[in-house]
């Protein structure tokens, strides 16, 4: 007769088996709970997380670019405020060269060539100027100034004009010395590279090339301020007939090269606007990125909490019917 | 007489009960000892020439479900060997990275990007040159790192194949021993039982190795056959042969430097992990070493030349010569393609453009072959590098399939191409563990229940009481007799 029995080693299997995988998940359900992300990303069962490592390059990628947008942002704000500046200034230095031309006394000219002097010395030191160490209107070369010393350029120019007894005939030099191709500008006057600079804010999207300062509509006005300057100069001294037509000469070159310099102020703000609207655009992709990752990542933390109470009472149950089953064998009855 | 015969019955069953009581004692004290089988007493009546003469015990049986335990050593082997391979897996898909992990190789390639592109809008500012370098060189430094994880893992498995040998070959001269002293035993009419519990625990621990099922042979002996059929013991033990190698480069192959298995000399060739002799741990060890780590070496070299390809390029940077080696480098020179196998170890950032090595931040604004810097705000060159990084190429080698992809998304590619293997395994492991937990329970529903013996023991010295009384009425009867 086979009398049938259970081994005790069995139930001893059983209940530590079910103890670890209860421990296990516990352990797991914490993690989650404190991270707020799953331990194991929802991807369905083909287990292709490559959608996720997507969205977290994008994400990585969208913050660089976020960088190169503010800093382009910044530089562009003072170029336009340094153009700003330099427009200004040669609007002032234009009407008072129109009236000094028109009532041609010598103290009024003299007074508003040394102040168009003055003017065209500041001018050159805003082109010449930096953000955050880079040169504003040196294109590609940052490291160094865009311009040469206002003082080489005015010696250079009083250089270039000696001999001239006209107003017309200064005027045409001073002209040709700026915006000729080959001139003295091209080759003393700017130092900085050709090319402009150019900013990266969107993965091929270029915003640039840049101004600088060899841009031709900068040229005509600081042409305008050199003209007035040169009223004040020794080749023309005595003559205030032409130094008077030279003064009108001046002030309606530079009213014609205002012109030009609203234009090119137009033109840095399309590129301000554009980085605006990158800057915006950004802001949307990131968070919709997001949302995108937290739909496959993110553990939703009402869920875990009710698991993780559910584990634990379960845990708590089989502590309790282990201790009541040790207890139960006929060796403590027969004691 | 009858009553010496009634006597003579006594006797027996006082025997029979000692025995009895000798046989719960040994269930009782062996009650948690692995390998053990329940003893049962066997008795039967005793006939002399044809009338009853009382209780014989005709011996000890181990009671045993020969069928529960072959099955369970077979799932076992199973299990074993499953572990071992995704304990490679899971240490390598660590390496490659998960998402959501700062520092995984789809990771470092976005950060390289950033990198590239926050540097060609400061080309001037040398913080942002180092951090391009120092991104590349992340790439490279786990490239290197899983390389060497995966040799040392081959390593390790020939190792532990080596001594795994030594110990089966061991074991089954125990056997062999074992088997000769419980033929002597059975024949002479002893109780071999603890010897069959010590050799079912040998027995056990080589199924897990080499999967075997344990035929009987004459007077308690065994054979050992694997299930594709080969022999491992049959009256002799055969024995196993293996040479290790002293350390392996990614080169070295099963077909090229790495030893085989071989049975009393004649090779036995394993192909992923099955085969006569595969299907335990052992086949498994060899699946790690000969495929999983090849494969994933693949992977990481195809991950590597495409890297290397995508900077290499004399339309990205002027100033190299075409076969020229770009921000990447293997180990200093240019790439070969006979050469891929162990790329992804030698793969290095190029040393001229390292200042740590003697290079100069500003050949990545100029060009890496460049003399002598260009315009510091000129970011063309490190914009191109992005722009490479991002373009969509057909990688030239590994699993990844013709479509071209970005590098980034190469990287996310191979991450889940490895998950999913892995996905594979580990559904079919989580089967051969629910498997073998459901046969283990029914093999220790087979063991000592003390209950049961306790059980027993109460009925036994009932049957002892009985059998004495009867004695001392016989007795009683005798003296009545003698004194008339």
């Amino acid at each position: 007769m086979t009398i049938t029995s259970l081994g005790d080693q069995s139930q001893l299997f059983q209940t530590r088996r079910q103890n670890t995988r209860l421990k296990s998940d516990l352990e797991r359900l914490t993690r989650e709970m404190t991270s707020g992300r799953l331990m194991t990303p929802r991807t369905g069962s083909s287990g292709d997380v490559s959608q996720l490592f997507a969205i977290e390059r994008s994400l990585k990628a969208l913050a660089g670019y976020a960088t190169a947008t503010i800093e382009a942002g910044t530089f562009l704000g003072a170029v336009q405020d340094s153009l700003g500046v330099l427009q200004d200034s040669a609007q002032g230095a234009a009407s008072a060269a129109i009236a000094a031309g028109a009532s041609g006394t010598p103290t009024q000219l003299s007074v508003t060539a040394g102040d168009a002097r003055g003017r065209l010395v500041s001018a050159i030191a805003t082109l010449n100027g930096s953000q955050a160490g880079r040169s504003l209107f040196a294109g590609t070369a940052t490291d160094g100034a865009a311009l040469a010393p206002a003082d080489d350029i005015l010696s250079a120019l009083e250089t270039a004009i000696a001999g001239e007894t006209t107003a017309d005939g200064v005027a045409t030099v001073i002209e040709d010395w700026f915006t000729a191709p080959g001139g003295g500008f091209e080759t003393v006057g700017y130092r900085g590279a050709p090319e402009g600079l150019g900013f990266r804010v969107a993965a091929g999207e270029t915003v640039g090339p840049g101004v600088t300062a060899e841009d031709l509509r900068i040229r005509a006005t600081l042409a305008g301020l050199a003209m007035a300057a040169m009223v004040g100069d020794s080749t023309l001294s005595g003559n205030t007939v032409e130094q008077a037509r030279l003064a009108s000469r001046a002030g309606n070159s530079l009213l014609a090269a205002d012109a030009g310099m609203s234009n090119l102020r137009a033109e840095v703000g399309t590129s301000e606007a554009m980085i605006e609207a990158n800057i915006t655009h950004q802001s949307a992709e990131k968070t919709s990125l997001e949302l995108a990752e937290a739909k496959y990542a993110a553990a939703d933390p009402y869920e875990t909490a009710s698991k993780l109470q559910e584990v634990t009472s379960q845990l708590e149950t089989l502590y309790a019917v282990t201790a009541r089953l040790s207890n139960l064998s006929l060796t403590e009855f027969l004691r | 007489m009858s009553i010496s015969g009634a006597m003579a019955n006594a006797l027996t069953g006082l025997t029979a009960v000692s025995r009895g009581i000798e046989v719960t004692s040994s269930n009782i004290a062996n009650a948690r000892t692995p390998g053990y089988a329940r003893r049962e007493l066997s008795i039967s009546t005793k006939t002399l020439g044809g009338d009853g003469g009382g209780v014989q015990v005709d011996g000890v049986m181990r009671r045993l479900d020969k069928a529960v335990l072959a099955d369970l050593r077979l799932a076992d082997a199973t299990v074993s060997a499953g572990a071992t391979r995704l304990d490679f897996r899971d240490r390598f898909a660590g390496m490659i990275g998960q998402p959501g992990e700062d520092g995984s190789i789809s990771d470092r390639i976005a950060r390289l990007e950033s990198a590239l592109v926050e540097a060609s809008n400061r080309p001037d500012s040398t913080t942002r040159l180092n951090a391009v370098v120092s991104a590349a060189g992340d790439i490279a430094g786990r490239l290197n790192q899983a390389t060497d994880l995966i040799q040392t893992a081959r390593l390790d498995a020939d190792k532990q194949i080596a001594t795994t040998v030594t110990a089966i070959n061991q074991d089954l001269n125990r056997v062999h021993e074992l088997n000769g002293e419980i033929r002597r035993i059975t024949t002479l009419g002893g109780d071999s039982s603890s010897l069959m519990d010590q050799r079912q625990q040998l027995i056990d621990g080589l199924a897990e190795q080499i999967p075997l099922r344990e035929l009987s042979r004459q007077d308690g002996a065994v054979a050992l056959v694997t299930p594709g059929g080969a022999v491992l013991l049959d009256g002799k033990p055969k024995e196993l042969g293996f040479s290790p190698v002293g350390t392996i480069v990614p080169e070295m192959t099963v077909a090229s430097a790495l030893s085989g298995l071989t049975l009393d000399g004649k090779p036995m060739p394993l192909s992923g992990g099955e085969g006569k002799l595969g299907g335990g741990r052992l086949g498994a060890l060899f699946d790690v070493r000969d495929s999983h780590t090849v494969e994933a070496q693949g992977m990481v070299d195809a991950l590597a030349r495409d890297l290397y390809e995508r900077f290499a390029d004399p339309a990205l940077d002027s100033t190299l010569f075409a076969g020229e080696s770009g921000l990447f480098t293997d180990a200093g020179g240019a790439f070969d393609p006979t050469g891929e196998v162990g790329f992804a170890g030698r793969i290095a950032v190029n040393a001229r453009v390292d200042p740590a090595q003697g290079g100069e931040l500003w050949r990545l604004r100029a060009g890496i072959d460049a003399t002598a810097p260009n315009n510091a705000g000129d970011g063309s060159l490190l914009a191109g590098m992005a722009d490479a990084l991002a373009a969509s190429r057909s990688p030239a080698s590994g699993p990844f399939g013709p479509s071209a992809q970005s590098a980034g998304s190469l990287a996310g590619d191979a991450a889940s191409i490895w998950a999913g293997g892995t996905g594979a395994l580990e559904a079919a492991q989580s089967y051969a563990t629910a498997r073998a937990d459901s046969l283990r329970q029914m093999h220790l529903a087979d063991g000592v229940d003390t209950d049961h013996e306790m059980q027993n023991l109460l009925v036994l010295e009932q049957s002892y009481a009985a059998n004495a009384k009867i004695i001392a009425t016989l007795d009683e009867l005798l003296q009545n007799l003698l004194r008339i």
